[in-house]
């Protein structure tokens, strides 16, 4: 697993930290987080989650491959999804630049000068019914 | 600060001093604890800055970690921009790599999260902040902030410079204030203590202190006043005394000057005064070339009115002669009570010696003049020495003793005469004091011896009496009575040697008597200051009774003279001598004074006429005249005349032709040892 991935990987859970769902989500306890990666991804992101509650509500983040989900708070799409059963309208999506294989995304990672930066999107957010902080995005290119 | 208690230090100096030095002190603690907490605050304050800023930065900077975002990092210290004291911010990420950082200064400094403790380290003057950044129980990184501690130090210096100013204005202001207070305080007191240096520098207690205060000064003030009030009239009291006392000495002076210098009684100048005004006037005569006499007086029978009328009577004789020298004087001569009855008179600027006479003679005149005090007749007469400066002696106390010795050699020519000094005087006057104390001696020693001049009837030419005569015979040669009688005169012993002769003279009566059973009336010459004493009619009865001889064999002889000092005193003694059955004759009459007229009233028995009249018998009718009316004066006052000094049988006839009753003298007999009378009595027992 290359170090791009593995920053990737920690780029997802960091999000997780700086989402705010009280208004969507009450009395959250746990949120799933659905990763459309290799199982190698998946794994390093469990590991990095684990035994790691987010936030002063100290949510839980599992993570598990899309595939396999029945629902999705997050999910991160890295290729053309196959399972259309899944309802991901009001999941807070995470793709890449150039390999965007759903409409709207919350979060658009890429590069630049050999760095990950990332994009958020108010609007899907406000959609979405979450809160995004300030701090995240005053590192996010925003639109 | 030894200084600072020297007693001669103001006590308001040291009064400023001290509250200056408490406030110095209390405001320096105050000081030190303002700076102190003021240095203390704001370095923690500048530790709360950083610790304020770390957690802002760390708070800020996670995001820029979790997401490697260097570049909002970098703009996130930037703000340390605005914070002067920090010198650099320093992100590290959790692998204490670092990560983003802010520079104030070029050169970047070197420093690694593991080298600090989290929270404030201070590394020499620089202050590090070390956060550490955790989120969710997971270290994101670490920041680490520095700031200077110049800064603090400046606020220090600051802080200090604040202090040290605000401490001085204070002292400042304390000193004036105090400064201010303490004289408007003090005033009173300096009122105070230039009031009591005035008392005391000048003694007066006329000013007084404003009592307008109602304070506790007022009541000081009250009390000093009443003080000076009391000091002042004490002072006046003390002023009045010491005036009294100041006049008092000064009259007591004035009479101790007047004790010292005058004679109490006849307040003439004393011998200390004329011994003054002598050596003044030598002086004087010595620098005005002329000359300075000294009369030494010496009064003639005194010692007889004094011995016989009292103390009394001589005091006044004394004055009496005082005021007469006084009225003699010139206007530059002084008189003097010498002691005694000797006065000196000192007669200044003399020209000539006939102005020296003038003067002698106006004062024997003055003096022998009759006095009349307590109803008594007084006749005494003056004896003066004159010696004269330069021509005796150019030294006070030599020319008094010279004046001395010429007064005694005009006593030697008479009463009232003066004589003026030769030096030939001065071996006599050696030979005199050699004189007195040879006759001294002789009293003692009994060395006299008496002769006996017969008397003899001038009708059947025997033997009816005899005159008693003392004789000295020394180893050189007898001495002549009319040599060492005045002698003994002057040097007050013939009082003495009268008595030897009484008693001499009552013994050989009595040997006569028993050997001759029929006694012989024998004269004795007795002085008139013997007479007078009023014990010495008793003297004689004890020597006839001592002698156990009937008084009529003793005759007393007197000169006229006795009677010259005081009549009534020699007549009342010479009452008393004839009370007890003693005879009285007159010596050498026709000489002196006698009053004729009251001659009659004396109790006398013998008048002997002098020798000097019975030697010019047959050369002169006023002389034989004389001697005729003293018999004839004898003969009616019922008076037996002796004639003295009969040499010649011519002398003999015309005396007993005047009808003379006794002769006496050569031309009979010489003068006869006791034994030659007891051979010529011896017939007469047989």
């Amino acid at each position: 697993m290359d170090k791009v991935d593995k920053v990737k990987a920690a780029y997802l859970f960091n999000f997780t930290k700086f989402i705010n769902w009280s208004e969507s989500h009450t009395h959250l306890t746990s949120l799933t987080f659905c990763l459309q990666t290799d199982p190698q991804f998946l794994s390093f992101f469990s590991e990095i989650a684990q035994n790691r509650p987010v936030g002063s509500e100290q949510i839980v983040i599992s993570a598990v491959h899309l595939s396999q989900a029945t629902k999705c708070d997050l999910v991160y799409i890295t290729e053309p999804i196959a399972n259309n059963s899944l309802d991901l309208t009001n999941t807070v999506t995470i793709q890449n630049e150039g390999r965007q294989y759903l409409p709207s995304a919350v979060f658009l990672l890429f590069e630049r000068k050999n760095k990950l930066r990332f994009e958020i999107d108010l609007k899907e957010a406000r959609r979405l019914n979450v809160n995004i902080s300030s701090e995240l995005l005053k590192l996010a290119k925003t639109r | 600060m030894k200084s600072f208690f020297n007693v001669s230090t103001s006590f308001f100096k040291k009064q400023l001093i001290a509250i200056l030095s408490v406030n110095f002190l209390s405001l320096m603690v105050v000081s030190v604890l303002l700076y102190s907490s003021f240095a203390s605050n704001y370095k923690d304050n500048l530790i709360s800055t950083l610790n304020g800023q770390s957690s802002l930065f760390a708070a800020a900077s996670q995001s820029s970690l979790m997401f490697s975002d260097e570049e909002s990092a970098n703009a996130l210290l930037s703000a340390s921009s605005q914070l002067p004291e920090i010198r650099f911010v320093k992100l590290f990420d959790s692998q204490m790599e670092l990560f983003a950082q802010y520079n104030r200064y070029n050169t970047p400094a070197n420093v690694a999260p593991a080298q600090f403790e989290d929270g404030a380290n201070m590394v020499g003057d620089v202050l590090f902040y070390k956060r550490t950044i955790v989120r969710d129980n997971e270290v994101l990184g670490f920041l680490i902030i520095s700031a200077e501690t110049n800064s603090v130090i400046a606020q220090q210096k600051h802080a200090l410079n604040i202090v040290l100013i605000v401490l001085l204005l204070t002292m400042l202001l304390t000193y004036i204030s105090n400064s201010r207070l303490q004289k408007l305080m003090t005033k009173p007191i300096s009122q105070l203590i230039k009031l009591v240096n005035y008392v005391s520098t000048s003694r007066q207690y006329d000013k007084r202190l404003d009592t307008t205060r109602n304070d506790e000064i007022g009541d000081l003030f009250h009390g000093v006043n009443s003080l000076l009030r009391a000091a002042q009239n004490h002072q006046k009291q003390l002023n009045n005394h010491t005036q009294e006392l100041e006049q008092l000495v000064e009259l007591r002076t004035e009479q101790l000057y007047i004790r010292a210098n005058y004679d109490s009684l006849t307040q003439l100048p004393n011998r200390h005064l004329l011994i003054e005004k002598l050596e003044k006037g030598i002086e004087n005569a010595k620098q005005n070339n002329t000359k300075i006499a000294v009369m030494f007086l010496d009064l003639d029978r005194f010692k007889i009115i004094n011995d016989s009328l009292g103390h009394d009577i001589g005091d006044k004789v004394l004055i009496e002669v005082s005021k007469h020298l006084s009225d003699i004087l010139r206007k530059d001569d002084s008189v003097c009570r010498w002691g005694g009855d000797e006065f000196v008179l000192l007669a200044e600027d003399i020209c000539h010696y006939d102005e020296l006479h003038q003067i002698a003679k106006r004062i024997v005149q003055a003096i022998t003049d009759p006095m009349l005090i307590n109803g008594h007749q007084l006749h005494i007469s003056t004896s003066i020495g004159i010696a004269v400066y330069p021509e005796h002696q150019a030294n006070a106390i030599t020319l008094l003793k010279h004046a001395d010795t010429s007064m005694y050699q005009a006593k030697q020519q008479g009463s009232g005469q003066y004589c003026f000094f030769d030096h030939k005087m001065q071996i006599e006057s050696v030979k005199r004091l050699s004189m007195e104390n040879k006759i001294r001696s002789a009293i003692d020693n009994e060395s006299f011896n008496m002769v006996y001049q017969p008397q003899y009837s001038s009708n059947s030419e025997e033997l009816v009496g005899l005159e008693a005569l003392i004789r000295w015979e020394t180893e050189s040669g007898p001495i002549s009575p009319g040599y060492f009688i005045p002698i003994a005169e002057e040097a007050g012993l013939i009082n003495a040697l009268s008595l030897w002769v009484i008693d001499e003279v009552c013994g050989q009566i009595s040997q006569w008597q028993k050997s001759n059973r029929q006694g012989i009336t024998v004269a004795i010459n007795l002085p008139s200051n013997l007479i007078m004493q009023p014990s010495f009619p008793e003297t004689m009865a004890d020597a006839l009774e001592k002698h156990n001889i009937p008084a009529h064999l003793v005759e007393v002889e007197i000169t006229e003279n006795t009677f010259i000092s005081s009549t009534e005193l020699a007549v009342q003694s010479i009452l008393k001598l004839k009370e007890l059955g003693l005879s009285i004759a007159i010596d050498d009459f026709g000489t002196g004074y006698s009053c004729l007229s009251y001659l009659s009233t004396l109790p006398i028995d013998t008048l002997k006429i002098d020798g000097s009249f019975i030697q010019q018998l047959g050369r002169g009718s006023t002389n034989d005249g004389i001697v005729a009316a003293i018999i004839t004066l004898g003969r009616s006052l019922n008076l037996t005349t002796i004639g003295e000094c009969v040499e010649t049988k011519h002398q003999l006839r015309i005396l007993q032709d005047l009808g003379c009753d006794i002769i006496q003298g050569y031309y009979f007999s010489k003068p006869l040892t006791a034994d030659e009378v007891r051979e010529k009595l011896a017939p007469l027992s047989s």
